[in-house]
């Protein structure tokens, strides 16, 4: 069992070893600086650190060098920790944790991102044109190939 | 050409300016946002009647009429009000086990109500069952009660809690378990190891944390019902609201029934326990100022539960004619959190509960009132690297019996009910070293009324040198005062009699732990793994003894040590593909160390398996149908026998309980699902229950001391016992359900 068990590990290892993404996601507060500099559309990821698949879009989809030029270039890319506790500025509205006994809370930008869905999981990406206006939401794992096509429905006909 | 107007403003929220606002007249084309200092202004191309609509992520989307005439400049103020936040439960795809507290230096295990879905089950005792190093254990065949038990240690040492305060102790942990159903759940976290420093006795083996639902997230409805071929139904109904604008209440209810006599193994007693409970649940919770806390629970369960021979009615309830065992419980539950308004974090959380039984064991009664309150004042403070926790506690117990647990030491005949007092103070600071290093540090002093001060030390430390790699070394004391009358169901079934041979000391214990954590993935598979060391040193233990006398159980101060000790593995993986299965292992040893006559004799702790692996498989096709595959196996573990001549086997088989289920969402609202319990019909063997057809020993010829003797009609020496059981007596089932959820 052991002797699988390190075989696994040495196999991985290289490759988690190398899941330092050259992406730099945003925090939400940092939104407000960038549009002004100058207007791109916006995609706000959010993720957890639990969350799985999370890890390994971030292993794969957030290391395809055409999504990391993309994002890059043509948007301004937010991550937004779900588990967060600290209050935070998101578009000139204040976003606090609200507990709702000793052990249990939720953040409000989580909910409010998250919005009234039934099928909500994460990741969960919210796709927004360059004036902040809704364009599409998708949660679960995302290839690179199928993460192109979504980013690219901000695209001006 | 006309002359152009212009629409001029501010846009402000709360006062303050609110930058990239947009406004858009949708009629005309044209549209602008407003500038850091929330001032636009948006010419006009023609004068007219516009609708102008202002918006902005995170606020109300407001629409103005607009009437300007050419050449007209009019402004407008606007204040923005918050966009309503709706929350929601959210579904973790694939995480349904998530360590979502790396952080902590105390590796806490979360499992979400989702993860207990892949094998529906009644009530959390048997969801349980599907954590690694956690099994729920069933103490006896006829009345189908159990503990629960953490890396082999037993029940009476896990502290159950419900939203971090000691709703089910003492009489509870036997009798209560079964009461608390899945739906009330949020979460529950698994602490292994002991937990005393922060949560006092009881808290040795490990701790399990259930945390209830938030009013606020909760469904406005929801409705889970399922049955098998059994003829077991359970039914969940919740449902939450809102009263004004600051009160939010949540109602959830469940009822099980099993009123089915079955006996297919032919010993002439029911295979399962019949039962027939309810269990009614209100939290409460009230938005305050700064986010303060308040919410208030309270919960009612009654449950009628019977198991015997097949010919039992009620009207044979304690007599000596037809075996049974009846069980009447019913328990008041309450629990609270009040965040003190000032400027420290300073929360009071309370609970009481109270627990009547009213309990026959063929012809023996069982009769018991236990009250507990409990009241704790905790005091949150972060100073720099420090978080800091403190805080007092006290818990009072109250317990009353018709035995003679509860009477007077020199007079049996005068009852004296038990009251326990248990004052505490605890400290705790965890501090960041380095961005890789934490270090937890605790202390708690205790004063039992009957034991005098007890100190209780923790440290814990977490090493995580990189993002996906954590060690944690745990260390610490845990303790606990027995009370046999309440925690060991064997002392009760009227079978075996009771000896307690000297004044019983308080069990401590010294633990160590090691634990590794670490998760891989590349863009096919993610794999997380954690693989824990553990070491437990009891310097007392008191261990039922039941294979001196087969006719008693005797209790004694332990004259050596103990031990528990093993490995466990646990490997979940997700693909990028719809499969996701989790696996975990874990090798154990738990024993018991005496010295006779100069030398060391170790003894396997009685019913303790050496193995256990538990397993679950999810698959989700195209058309949204999962297939969930889950199970367990268990090694040996060591039977009590009755006595030399017992003919039964003295270790049990290796056993499996496997399970499948497939799941299939309709719309938006509506889920269905069935499968098969116990996919391999394992069922332990029908000679479980000794002598079955003589429960009152009508045919036993006993000695002078009291030992059975042989005879021709008995020529195993044996009595009647239920206490042979390892694993639950019921076969393979269908079962089919459905969920409802209205948000």
């Amino acid at each position: 069992m052991m002797k699988y068990l390190s075989l696994l590990i040495w196999l991985w290892l290289p490759l988690s070893g190398q899941a330092q993404t050259d992406l730099s996601w945003l925090g939400p507060a940092d939104l407000m600086d960038s549009l002004r500099q100058a207007p791109k559309p916006v995609l706000v990821y959010l993720g957890a650190d639990w969350c799985q698949y999370c890890d390994m879009m971030e292993a794969s989809t957030f290391q395809d060098t055409t999504v990391v030029r993309k994002l890059t270039e043509d948007f301004y890319p937010v991550y937004w920790d779900v588990e967060s506790q600290d209050a935070v500025s998101f578009l000139g509205r204040t976003y606090r944790y609200l507990p709702t006994g000793p052990r249990n809370g939720y953040h409000e930008l989580t909910a409010f991102l998250g919005g009234k869905h039934p099928d909500q999981s994460y990741p969960l990406f919210l796709l927004f044109d360059e004036e902040m206006e809704w364009v599409d939401r998708h949660s679960g794992f995302l290839s690179s190939e199928a993460f192109i096509p979504f980013i690219q429905q901000t695209a001006k006909p | 050409m006309a002359q152009s107007a212009l629409l001029s403003g501010k846009i402000t929220h709360e006062g303050a300016a609110v930058e990239f606002a947009k406004i858009k007249l949708p009629g005309a084309a044209i549209g602008t946002l407003s500038d850091a200092s929330g001032e636009f202004q948006l010419q006009i191309p023609a004068a007219g009647t516009y609708s102008v609509r202002i918006s902005l992520l995170g606020f109300e989307t407001q629409t103005r009429e607009l009437v300007i005439e050419a050449g007209q400049e009019i402004n407008w103020e606007i204040a923005l009000t918050e966009a309503e936040i709706f929350t929601e439960e959210v579904v973790i795809s694939g995480t349904q086990k998530s360590v979502t507290r790396m952080e902590s230096p105390v590796l806490v295990e979360v499992f979400r109500p989702e993860f207990f879905r892949k094998n529906p089950t009644p009530n959390i005792f048997d969801a349980l069952q599907h954590i690694n190093g956690v099994r729920p254990q069933l103490n006896c065949n006829v009345c189908n009660t159990g503990d629960i038990h953490i890396n082999g240690l037993e029940g009476p040492y896990t502290m159950v809690l419900l939203d971090g305060m000691p709703i089910v102790s003492g009489l509870s942990t036997v009798y209560g378990l079964s009461g608390i159903p899945n739906s009330l759940v949020e979460r529950i976290e698994v602490v292994k190891g002991p937990a005393s420093s922060l949560y006092g006795s009881e808290a040795v083996g490990g701790l399990i944390n259930i945390i209830t639902q938030s009013p606020q997230k909760a469904d406005k409805l929801s409705i889970d019902a399922f049955a098998t071929d059994w003829q077991e139904f359970n039914t969940d109904i919740g449902g939450s609201f809102q009263v004004g604008k600051k009160w939010h209440s949540l109602i959830g209810t469940n009822y099980f029934r099993y009123m089915n006599p079955i006996d297919r193994n032919g010993d002439g007693f029911t295979d399962i326990t019949q039962q027939h409970r309810i269990s009614l649940f209100n939290k409460w919770t009230m938005k305050r100022p700064q986010q303060r806390i308040a919410s208030f629970a309270a919960r009612y369960f009654y449950e009628d539960r019977w198991g015997g021979q097949m010919n039992w009615t009620p009207a044979f309830r304690g007599g000596d004619s037809i075996y049974a065992e009846s069980i009447f419980t019913e328990r008041l539950e309450a629990v609270g959190a009040y965040q003190l308004p000032i400027r420290e974090k300073v929360l009071l959380q309370f609970s009481a509960n109270r627990h009547r039984q009213n309990s026959v064991y063929g012809d023996m009664p069982f009769i018991a009132d236990q009250r507990i309150g409990f009241a704790q004042l905790k005091w949150d403070k972060s100073l720099g690297r420090h978080e800091l926790l403190g805080g007092a506690a006290y818990r009072y117990t109250y317990y009353d019996d018709n035995t003679p647990a509860t009477a007077e030491a020199n007079n049996l005949e005068e009852n004296k009910a038990d009251q326990v007092h248990l004052p505490g103070l605890f400290l705790q600071d965890e501090i960041s070293l380095t961005n890789e290093q934490n270090l937890l540090l605790g202390l708690r002093w205790d004063h039992d009324s009957r034991h005098g001060n007890i100190w209780t030390p923790r440290m814990a430390w977490k090493w995580a040198p990189t993002q996906h790699r954590v060690f944690r070394f745990n260390t610490g004391t845990g303790f606990r005062v027995v009370n046999l009358f309440t925690e060991d169901h064997a002392a009760l079934t009227g079978a075996r009699s009771v000896e307690i041979r000297e004044a019983l000391n308080p069990e401590q214990s010294y633990h160590g732990s090691l634990n590794w954590e670490e998760r891989f993935f590349t863009r096919e598979v993610y794999l997380r793994m954690d693989a824990s060391l553990w070491y437990t040193h009891f310097t007392n233990k008191i261990q039922p003894d039941y294979d001196t006398d087969p006719n008693l159980i005797i209790y004694e101060n332990l004259d050596g040590y103990a031990i528990s000790q093993g490995v466990s593995v646990n490997l979940e993986a997700s693909f990028s593909f719809p499969l996701r299965f989790s696996l975990g292992a874990t090798l154990m040893d738990v024993a018991q160390f005496t010295e006779e006559n100069g030398e060391t004799l170790k003894e396997r702790q009685i019913l303790t398996e050496r193995f256990t692996g538990v397993w679950n498989l999810s698959y989700t096709f195209p058309w949204r149908m999962t297939l969930d595959y889950t199970g367990n196996i268990y090694g040996p573990m060591r039977l009590p026998l009755l006595g030399e001549l017992d003919p039964r086997p003295e270790m049990s088989p290796f056993w499996s309980l496997q399970n499948l289920q497939l799941t299939q969402p309709l719309g938006e609202d509506w889920e269905i699902y069935g499968g098969v319990k116990n996919l391999l019909n394992f069922t332990p063997s029908a000679d479980a229950i000794a002598r079955a057809f003589d429960p009152f020993d009508r045919g036993v010829s006993f000695d002078n001391e009291g030992q059975a003797i042989p005879t021709a009609n008995n020529p195993f020496a044996l009595t009647f016992d239920p206490s042979y059981v390892y694993a639950p007596n019921q076969g393979r089932r269908g079962f089919i359900g459905v969920r409802y959820r209205l948000k």
